[in-house]
């Protein structure tokens, strides 16, 4: 097990996350929630930038306020809304991280970063979005990590940014069979595309874990009238919502539906659509 | 550590303009001045080694304004390295600024042929060190407290609150006819007298850098 996240406590004002999860080696694993759900904070708690109220988290096998130095070589992380200070370059960048990774190999991460128009002596409060987020991911994988820990890398970028983005994943997956990602995003189609599972998190509580393939295969809307309504076998209905011209039911048992009811109107779920259900439907 | 205290220095790099008119202001000063020699070098020195401490509190406000430290607690970086590195940084800064104004001092003082004590002039330049390791040992913990503005705004407003309690002592015990000046002398140049100093100030010193690594070990971000 690479992660594992036991019944972690943390309470603000008005915010409690109370969560668990885990992830194995070898996985893209992702967090997928509304701004303001919890992601971050879960990001941080992982990260031990945060004390919990209680749980566990353990990391590499370890408690992660143990971890040394040479534990978080192993880790490379963007956080949403932190990196360097805006006055250093990407040049300077490197040399500090020359000087804080054994295997930062900076003419490598100099040449990838001039690949991606990445301008190596200006200054970051000089970029745009997209170059922040470009580079804060190929910091990310500098150092020849083991894991990525990754708070919307994709936020605020354009389609064609987004792509090299999850790109630059693609491959640093495709290295070695024990690299693992675990990343947020608030846009589930990039997550649709990357990951193995996806947690989805709300008001700071996780709401559903399933592996993508299942959500994409297997899940789906069906909407039904009243009339179909009643009679529906309700077995396989995670969540019901009503409108206008009946009900509209989420299932992680399309193929059942489609069929035994040939009648009625079978979707095949986005997790856009999972979550929208998950949030706004009720339980049957 | 080397990789913090670069980070450091790239980020004041763009103060390095101040740095060189600190420099020039040094010599103007020296230039320009007309009475005591011993009370300018006292001045210049000082006012050099409490600006290189205010370079710290900057690379910090900065640190958290930006919110870097969130980042750089993701490196490989702990939190004590981090309060340890600041530390150092004030020193060698200090040190560097220190070293600077002295060596400007000397030139003049050697270009004018200036007729100094030089005794004097050397236990002036230790007691600005001792200001150097008090500034930082109280500077940075009250940063790390505070935070920000706030905590600059304090360290400013117990800076001047200290140098007028001083000011005001004094007049009064002149007022009262007491000699403190003479006793001063007196206690400067009994040879326990530096010892004790240099005991209090490191004391100083140690603690408030166990109170600065106990602060940020309870911080979040």
């Amino acid at each position: 097990m690479l992660l594992q996240v036991k019944d972690i406590r943390k309470q603000y004002k008005n915010f409690e996350l109370n969560c668990s999860m885990e992830m194995m080696e070898g996985c893209i694993t992702g967090l997928i929630g509304q701004n303001g759900a919890g992601k971050s904070t879960m990001f941080k708690a992982i990260l031990n930038l945060i004390h919990l109220d209680g749980g566990e988290i353990m990391l590499f096998g370890k408690e992660h306020r143990n971890l040394t130095n040479r534990d978080r070589e192993k880790i490379g992380v963007v956080l949403s809304d932190s990196t360097f200070p805006e006055v250093m370059t990407p040049r300077e960048i490197a040399s500090v991280l020359d000087e804080l990774y054994e295997k930062f190999d900076k003419n490598d991460f100099c040449r990838r970063c001039e690949e991606k128009k990445i301008p190596l002596e200006k200054p970051l409060k000089e970029f745009s979005t997209g170059m922040k987020a470009k580079l804060k991911v190929l910091t990310a994988l500098s150092h020849q990590s083991q894991f990525l820990i990754l708070d919307e890398p994709t936020s605020g970028l354009e389609v064609v940014a987004r792509g090299e983005v999850l790109d630059l994943l693609r491959e640093y997956m495709e290295e070695q069979e024990d690299h693992s990602i675990l990343i947020s995003s608030h846009i589930s189609s990039d997550l649709e595309g990357l990951c193995d599972d996806v947690y989805m998190i709300h008001q700071g509580k996780i709401i559903l874990h399933e592996e993508t393939d299942t959500i994409l295969s297997n899940y789906g809307l069906l909407k039904v009238d009243e009339k179909q309504y009643q009679t529906l076998e309700k077995r396989y209905v995670l969540r019901v919502k009503k409108e206008p011209f009946g009900y509209q039911c989420l299932t992680n048992e399309r193929q059942f539906y489609m069929e035994n009811y040939p009648g009625i109107v079978a979707e095949k779920g986005t997790i856009d659509q999972v979550i929208e259900m998950m949030i706004q439907g009720e339980e049957k | 550590m080397r990789g913090l205290l670069k980070k450091d220095w790239y980020v004041i790099k763009n103060l390095k303009k101040i740095l060189i008119i600190l420099v020039l202001m040094i010599v103007f000063l020296m230039i320009g001045q007309q009475g005591n020699i011993e009370e300018s070098v006292s001045f210049i020195m000082g006012y050099a080694t409490i600006f290189s401490t205010i370079m710290v509190i900057n690379v910090m406000e900065i640190d958290e304004k930006q919110k870097s430290n969130a980042f750089l607690f993701t490196l490989p970086v702990s939190r004590k390295e981090y309060v340890l590195e600041k530390y150092l940084f004030g020193i060698l800064m200090g040190l560097a600024a220190w070293l600077i104004s002295a060596l400007s001092v000397t030139a003049i003082i050697c270009i004018r042929r200036a007729d100094v004590q030089w005794i004097e002039l050397l236990v002036q330049g230790a007691a600005m060190l001792a200001l150097l390791f008090l500034m930082l040992g109280f500077e940075i913990p009250v940063q790390l407290k505070f935070g920000g503005e706030k905590g600059r705004i304090i360290v400013i407003a117990t800076v001047m609150v200290l140098c007028l309690g001083v000011v005001s002592i004094a007049k009064m015990l002149e007022k009262r006819g007491i000699d403190w000046m003479g006793n001063l002398e007196w206690f400067v140049v009994q040879s326990w007298s530096w010892i004790a100093m240099a005991a209090a100030v490191a004391a100083f010193f140690a603690l408030s850098v166990l109170y600065s690594i106990h602060l940020i070990g309870k911080k979040e971000y």
